[in-house]
């Protein structure tokens, strides 16, 4: 197994600075870019697909979530957002555009390499508020959710035991205790989540096909 | 309103041409004739003592006062041969019973001459005589009257003529006389019991009432005059047809009171004293109408209509209102009606024989009907245009309501927004700013080493984080709260070599639990936190949640403790200024902070009730 590649999009200079030396300093990984905007990042897609994406949100030309978006759908790729506070809108936003990871722009270096790694290893990581809105995103729970059988949403619903993690996780629990109280490995657990967030972006994107085919703007056959 | 009045000039006009109804060549009148009081059911013979001349009209209370029984009117008919056609004689006005003779056969008659009872004075009667009767040469004939005493007897006229000459002249007068009536009696009864129904669903219109016993009254009046034969007892049949006139003034007054609105409850208890007085009194003296007791009487009831006469006629002239104008007017001519059937009875209009005021009654009646009418569709109208202007205001209030409540919602969003940017200020100014000047200041002073500023920026992004966290929506979930702060917590306590024991059981959500109260559960779980990892010399933080059911004095909760197995605390320690702090902020959110601290650790313990809201 060579390499992984990493695409790496952030517009303020010291963070990419940074992030930049903590992918160098794993030798597992490889430093496809680093560039400050969308535009360059697109360019830089248009010639190499890379092993994880990591961008920013905000960038100056436009928004991390469409570059989320063209790598996340590409399979044996991952993308991870970096955000300041990792809160839920800019998260989930970002997950559901494909991304199955995110940084905490002050994690310390060593960190980021770290879950880099994890990512690539089938690691996601979660928190409680992101857990806890996927419980209900996924189930009828949620006010603003479709009916669970009203259409495609229902080929990704989630299975009984990521529904117990994440519960778990909701409560505050973390990986190693929701590992231990459902009898899996602590790996199973991120795998797990890893699976979700997936699902979610599919989720995300049958639930706009199917809105769009219900407003008449496509037609599904 | 004017058609009402129309109708009753129409109806009067009619009369008129009625009453002077020409007569034919083919026809005498009687005027010269003889008359004997002879109280013989037959005609006695015109050979008998004691025949006189008498002129018609006769009237016994002017001719012999005080005379009753029956009494013989003869005349001769000269004809120069017997007649192929039939003759008649028509008695236009005679009292009370009559028979007809001709040459000693009876032709006819109207009631019974030996027994009394029958009243058909006001009925014009025709009676055919057959031309086999008759004969070349003078032919007798004799009208016999029976009357009682001390009312009217005698005969008004008659006339002899060819039957085809007088019928249609007959038919004129029973069709106003009789037919006429009996329509006017049967409306004015429907009337009333159509404005009687009315008065019966809507009690408080009392005028509707008096109209209706009015109306029945004045039917009762009409009654007395087209009955042939009242059945019983003549005396009662009197009393009862004089008594009606008394009812029939006081009921017309308190109507017309009342038509006016006006409340006059003492005139009006004497007018039904009156007429009560009076029904009771006249059956002591007399029934005859000139008796003098009986004359008084009347001219109560003849008070009473003028009075309301007046009532009406100065209501009209100063209100100007057409329905008004018409009821004075109807009142006024009813009156002279009333005027006019009295003088015909005291016998001074000797050439008249039309009783009036029975047909303008009704037709007051019918006017008054439409214009109770009108009113009550008047009512209907304005109440319905009330209504709908109701409909109208309450609409506009509710879109001003709907304004005002949308101005208020506005207002109040506003007001939370202000109040929310103000919380995060403090915030940030407690916090973050703090840390940021302080690590301004390390920076500043170059002898400051470079991981103190890192860890006072650190602490200044953590807070921040707080400051954020708090600000997702929780929706009263405090484990989620928990779980956020423990991610935060976990790698400072991991760095001592500590570590965290989750014993968190299942919350149920807090009502009214907001952004400002979620950051001061976060702040005082990390102060606690804080507190532990400076002092305790601990191994193990536990963090566990449960309920308190509702105690003595104290609502039903949830909380939050956070317990280590350090060294615990002094006591001087235990109330200094860290603890302060998380206790003012639990106050602040409604909450209690306890402390527990020993050789075995320290519990802090954060109490929440569960309904915020209280």
């Amino acid at each position: 197994m060579g390499l992984s590649t990493v695409l790496l999009v952030e517009d303020d200079p010291a963070t990419r600075a940074r992030v930049s030396e903590a992918i160098a300093c794993r030798p597992e990984l490889s430093l496809l870019a680093a560039v400050g905007t969308c535009a360059e990042a697109k360019e830089v897609l248009d010639r190499a697909t890379p092993r994880v994406l990591v961008t920013d949100l905000g960038l100056p030309d436009g928004s991390g979530i469409d570059l989320i978006r063209r790598v996340g759908g590409v399979p044996g790729s991952d993308c991870m957002v970096i955000t300041i506070f990792g809160d839920e809108r800019n998260v989930v936003a970002a997950l559901e555009a494909g991304a199955t990871g995110y940084l905490l722009k002050d994690d310390p270096a060593e960190d980021i390499g770290a879950a880099l790694v994890r990512l690539i290893d089938g690691g996601s990581p979660i928190s409680a508020k992101i857990a806890r809105y996927l419980v209900r995103r996924f189930h009828a729970g949620a006010p603003d959710a479709p009916p669970a059988s009203a259409g495609p949403v229902d080929s990704v619903s989630l299975t009984e035991r990521e529904t117990a993690v994440l519960e778990r996780i909701a409560k505050g629990f973390n990986y190693a205790e929701v590992a231990q109280s459902l009898g899996m490995s602590a790996n199973t657990v991120t795998s797990h989540i890893k699976h979700i967030y997936r699902k979610l972006a599919v989720h995300s994107r049958s639930e706009a096909v199917f809105e769009a085919a219900q407003l008449g703007l496509i037609r599904l056959r | 309103m004017n058609r009402p009045a129309r109708a009753a000039a129409l109806v009067l006009l009619l009369l008129a041409c009625a009453a002077s109804g020409a007569a034919g060549e083919t026809v005498r009148e009687l005027d010269e004739v003889w008359f004997l009081q002879s109280d013989t059911p037959q005609p006695p013979a015109a050979e008998a003592p004691g025949w006189q001349r008498r002129r018609l009209p006769d009237d016994w209370n002017h001719s012999q006062p005080g005379r009753a029984g029956i009494g013989w009117y003869r005349t001769e008919l000269d004809l120069p041969e017997q007649p192929r056609q039939p003759w008649a004689v028509d008695v236009s006005r005679f009292w009370m019973n009559a028979a007809v003779y001709v040459n000693g056969i009876a032709v006819g008659g109207e009631g019974s001459l030996t027994r009394p009872g029958a009243s058909s004075w006001n009925r014009p009667l025709l009676f055919v005589i057959p031309p086999t009767l008759l004969h070349a040469g003078t032919n007798q004939m004799e009208i016999g009257v029976w009357a009682y005493r001390d009312v009217h007897g005698g005969l008004q006229g008659a006339e002899l003529g060819l039957e085809a000459a007088l019928r249609p002249l007959y038919e004129r007068r029973y069709f106003f006389k009789v037919t006429l009536n009996q329509a006017l009696l049967a409306s004015t009864l429907v009337m009333a019991a159509l404005v009687g129904l009315l008065w019966f669903r809507r009690r408080r219109d009392t005028v509707y009432a008096w109209f209706a016993l009015t109306s029945v009254c004045w039917g009762l009046k009409i009654f007395t005059f087209l009955v042939r034969d009242p059945r019983i007892d003549t005396f009662f049949w009197a009393w009862l047809a004089n008594a009606v006139n008394y009812w029939v003034a006081v009921s017309t007054g308190i109507m017309v009171h009342r038509y006016f609105g006006v409340f006059r409850p003492r005139l009006e208890r004497c007018m039904i004293g009156y007429a009560a007085v009076s029904t009771a009194l006249l059956p002591l003296f007399s029934l005859t109408h000139t008796h003098a007791v009986g004359v008084v009487l009347e001219l109560g009831a003849l008070a009473t209509v003028v009075h309301v006469g007046f009532l009406a006629a100065w209501r009209a002239w100063n209100s100007h209102r057409s329905d008004e104008i018409v009821l004075a007017g109807g009142i006024v001519s009813l009156i002279g009606l009333a005027v006019h059937d009295c003088l015909l009875d005291m016998g001074l209009l000797a050439q008249q024989d039309w009783y009036l005021m029975h047909y303008g009654a009704p037709v007051l009646c019918m006017v008054l009907a439409w214009l109770l009418t009108s009113r009550f569709v008047q009512a209907l109208n304005a109440s319905e245009a009330t209504a709908a202007e109701l409909e109208l205001r309450i609409e506009e209030k509710r879109r001003e309501l709907d304004q005002s409540y949308r101005r208020m919602q506005d207002l109040q969003r506003r007001q939370a927004v202000a109040e929310e940017r103000d919380r995060i200020m403090r915030d940030l100014h407690d916090g973050l700013g703090g840390q940021l000047v302080a690590a301004l200041a390390m920076s500043q002073r170059t002898e400051q080493p470079q991981p103190a500023i890192r860890q006072t920026l650190h602490d200044a992004l953590d807070d921040l984080r707080l400051v954020i966290d708090s600000l997702d929506p929780v929706d009263g979930d405090l484990l989620v709260l928990l779980g956020t702060a423990r991610a935060r917590l976990e790698p400072r306590l991991a760095q001592q070599g500590m570590r965290f024991e989750w014993q968190v059981n299942d919350l149920p959500s807090i009502q009214g639990f907001g952004p400002d109260k979620a950051l001061q559960v976060l702040r005082i779980v990390q102060e606690a936190v804080a507190n532990i990892l400076k002092h305790a010399r601990a191994r193990t933080v536990t963090i566990r949640t449960g309920t308190e059911p509702e105690g003595a004095g104290r609502p039903a909760a949830v909380f939050i403790e956070v317990i280590d197995d350090g060294a615990g605390m002094a006591v001087e320690r235990a109330g200094g200024r860290g603890l302060g702090n998380m206790r003012e902020r639990a106050s602040r959110i409604g909450g209690q902070l306890q402390l527990a601290t020993g050789e075995r650790g320290t519990t802090v313990r954060l109490s929440l009730p569960l309904d915020q809201a209280a």
